[in-house]
């Protein structure tokens, strides 16, 4: 059912971000994994309205979704994983309405790793990592040798196979965070959403994980939507962008057409200004400082 | 397992001996330990049958109730009237409070599980004080229900705590789904205005009525007849029907958007968890009375002591549950015998100290960092 993505070591350990080629990621619309069309939700006790939004996410590429605090990116998240349903429009999962699909169906090929995680209980590691073969285990069947596999591959992927028998409430936010995007990995979904992956991460962790999203998005033709706030690391590892204010789309298309200097004075009211990365091409935002 | 399946040369190979490490030490812990619990519950009937006002060895108590059972061919070396003591007497209640305390022990780890807290108790939901008030109206007006009079008091009981867990449960809804610390809050609320209910009761009652009243609230595994068969069935069957969500609760520990993404159906399994665990704990007060601490404490023990996982953690808080209901019932008759101490104090007099001791001890792991 589910496509078999190899989650190997080696090959996710992509250290240095790749040469950004937005011609690369035009596709067929056929292929969205997941789709948003018209989509409108709000909360009913705040107030706060989202949509109409429509996007889609094609296998192969990875998606940011940027702006600023309160402009409704993780809410977007949230709809797109089939946890909130929106009000009007429709979320198709391969081409199906997720309103037809049990939640199990869903688990199969959709993972969604919330920003922050606690265990309420003493978990180890290892036993939350092995949480993510739950979808694809029978009922009353217990883990098999190859989960165990799995799940231990996962964990290597995401460097964290060393804290496997720590539990997980007494590791740190990016342990915790890299955790969780292997219990995810575990779950070999087809689709992988991430609410702000990096905001725990150091600095060579942030490249571990935004370089084996792009891997598993070029090699294993995953769908990665994740919302990041670091403009520079969507810029750097993100084919598309989606950049929001109050609930709506302000702009979508490849890093360097969204991230211009009039979007991101319209959109998160401060000013910048724009370079290439030597290194890989790819639009750097700086910030001008604001002096009296 | 074949190798080839993942194809990765020899860190595989090394992960999958450790994988399979893992699993097999797992399967052994798990079975270890479940044996330890079964065994101490195993133990916990022959001395809750051995002690009382007519001391018999245990010994003697596992061969009278096993030939009772027809496994076995011993020379009788006992009276009949010691058969009918064990039988007719000391194994009904035993039982009863195995029943009781697996039932406390699994709806108390159900609920720590579901509403995320650490500090949840089965009689969260206003359940004891539900069924309090509705005993305390059938003791002091002494009223009776139709056709079956010798169990008006579970019966209204039932009911009390039936309608203060709907009340309560009915609040907690927001936005459709049900917010945990609503629902702590409104249990909360709902004990200290039904207790206040009862004070008024207790004023314009009569001193012996208020006796009994107490003794009932403080627990009693006292068999009151053979209807009591029916609130044991229900909590029997509700308590394995409870134990089938472990790996969902497990999913849920992490939070709703997380089970989500394992594919629970939260809002789903919430509800019927809630559901079961009402009628379990409805049945198991207005049965024996509020027992308190077991629901409490045996989870927390179970988890401490080996892994978080419910499905080892649900099954052992059963066993230990039942086993630490008929210890302190068993203390209980034979401290002060003949006189009795109701079952409910005991269990908190060892409850209470051993919990913080816990608390102390493993405080770290038993709270998460939120």
């Amino acid at each position: 059912m589910s496509p078999k993505f190899k989650v190997q070591g080696s090959k996710f350990k992509v250290e240095s971000p790749t040469i950004h080629n937005p011609q690369s990621a035009i596709h067929n619309p056929q292929d969205a994994a997941l789709s948003a069309q018209d989509v409108r939700f709000s909360y009913p006790a705040s107030g706060f309205v989202l949509g109409p939004v429509g996007v889609s996410l094609r296998s192969g590429e990875v998606l940011g979704i940027v702006g600023p605090n309160g402009s409704g990116k993780t809410t977007l998240l949230r709809l797109l994983s089939g946890f909130f349903r929106p009000v009007s429009g429709c979320v198709a999962l391969a081409g199906q309405d997720m309103k037809g699909l049990k939640a199990r169906t869903v688990a199969k090929s959709v993972a969604f790793v919330p920003h922050q995680s606690a265990a309420t209980f003493p978990y180890r590691a290892l036993e939350i990592v092995l949480m993510g073969r739950l979808p694809h285990l029978a009922l009353f069947r217990s883990e098999k040798p190859k989960d165990e596999s799995i799940a231990r591959s996962a964990m290597r992927a995401t460097d964290t196979y060393h804290l496997a028998d720590r539990y997980f409430n007494e590791l740190s936010g990016g342990e915790r965070q890299r955790v969780m995007i292997a219990m995810a990995l575990s779950q070999q979904p087809r689709v992988l959403l991430l609410d702000e992956p990096t905001s725990h991460l150091d600095i060579s962790h942030v490249a571990t994980i935004l370089g084996l999203l792009t891997s598993l998005a070029k090699n294993e033709l995953l769908a990665v939507a994740a919302v990041l706030h670091d403009l520079n690391l969507a810029s750097e590892y993100c084919d598309r962008l989606l950049m929001m204010r109050c609930g709506k789309v302000e702009s979508l298309g490849a890093p360097y057409e969204v991230l211009s200097v009039e979007n991101i004075k319209r959109v998160f009211e401060a000013n910048v200004t724009i370079a290439e990365n030597p290194a890989t091409g790819a639009p750097f935002v700086f910030p001008i400082p604001r002096r009296p | 397992m074949n190798n080839s399946d993942n194809g990765n040369g020899g860190q595989t190979d090394a992960a999958q001996v450790h994988g399979r490490a893992f699993l097999r030490r797992r399967k052994l812990t798990w079975a270890v330990w479940f044996l330890a619990y079964g065994l101490l519950a195993v133990v916990a009937v022959a001395v809750g049958c051995a002690v009382g006002p007519v001391p018999i060895s245990p010994g003697k108590v596992i061969k009278i109730i096993l030939s009772s059972l027809g496994m076995g061919h011993w020379q009788d070396t006992w009276t009949a009237a010691q058969e009918m003591i064990i039988l007719r007497i000391r194994v009904p209640r035993v039982l009863t409070g195995l029943v009781v305390g697996a039932s406390l022990g699994v709806v108390g780890t159900a609920f720590q599980c579901v509403l995320r807290n650490p500090l949840a108790d089965p009689f969260i939901l206003g359940v004891s004080s539900g069924a309090a008030l509705g005993a305390s109206v059938v003791i002091v007006f002494g009223i009776a229900i139709p056709f079956l009079p010798g169990a008006s008091l579970p019966v209204i009981a039932f009911f009390g705590a039936m309608l203060a867990t709907i009340f309560i449960y009915r609040m907690a809804i927001v936005h459709g789904s049900i917010n945990p610390h609503t629902l702590i809050l409104c249990g909360v609320i709902l004990n200290s205005f039904l207790s206040s209910v009862m004070m008024m009761i207790y004023a314009a009652a009569r001193p012996d009525r208020i006796h009994s009243l107490l003794l009932w609230l403080m627990g009693d595994l006292e068999s009151a007849g053979e209807w009591f068969v029916a609130p044991l069935l229900v909590m029997l069957v509700g308590t394995v029907w409870v134990a089938t969500f472990a790996r969902r609760m497990n999913a849920m520990t992490l939070g709703d958007e997380a089970a989500f993404s394992l594919g629970i159906d939260v809002v789903r399994t919430k509800r019927a968890v809630f559901l079961i665990c009402a009628v379990v704990v409805g049945s198991a007060v207005s049965a024996t009375g509020v027992i308190g601490f077991v629901g409490l404490v045996a989870p927390h023990l179970c988890r401490t002591l080996v892994t978080a996982d419910h499905r080892f953690v649900l099954p052992s808080s059963a066993l230990l549950g039942g086993a630490l209901v008929v210890y302190a019932d068993t203390f209980g008759r034979w401290v002060l015998s003949p006189a009795e101490l109701p079952v409910g104090a005991v269990t908190a007099l060892i409850g209470a100290p051993f919990f913080i001791y816990i608390l102390k001890k493993r405080a770290k792991i038993v709270w998460a960092d939120q």
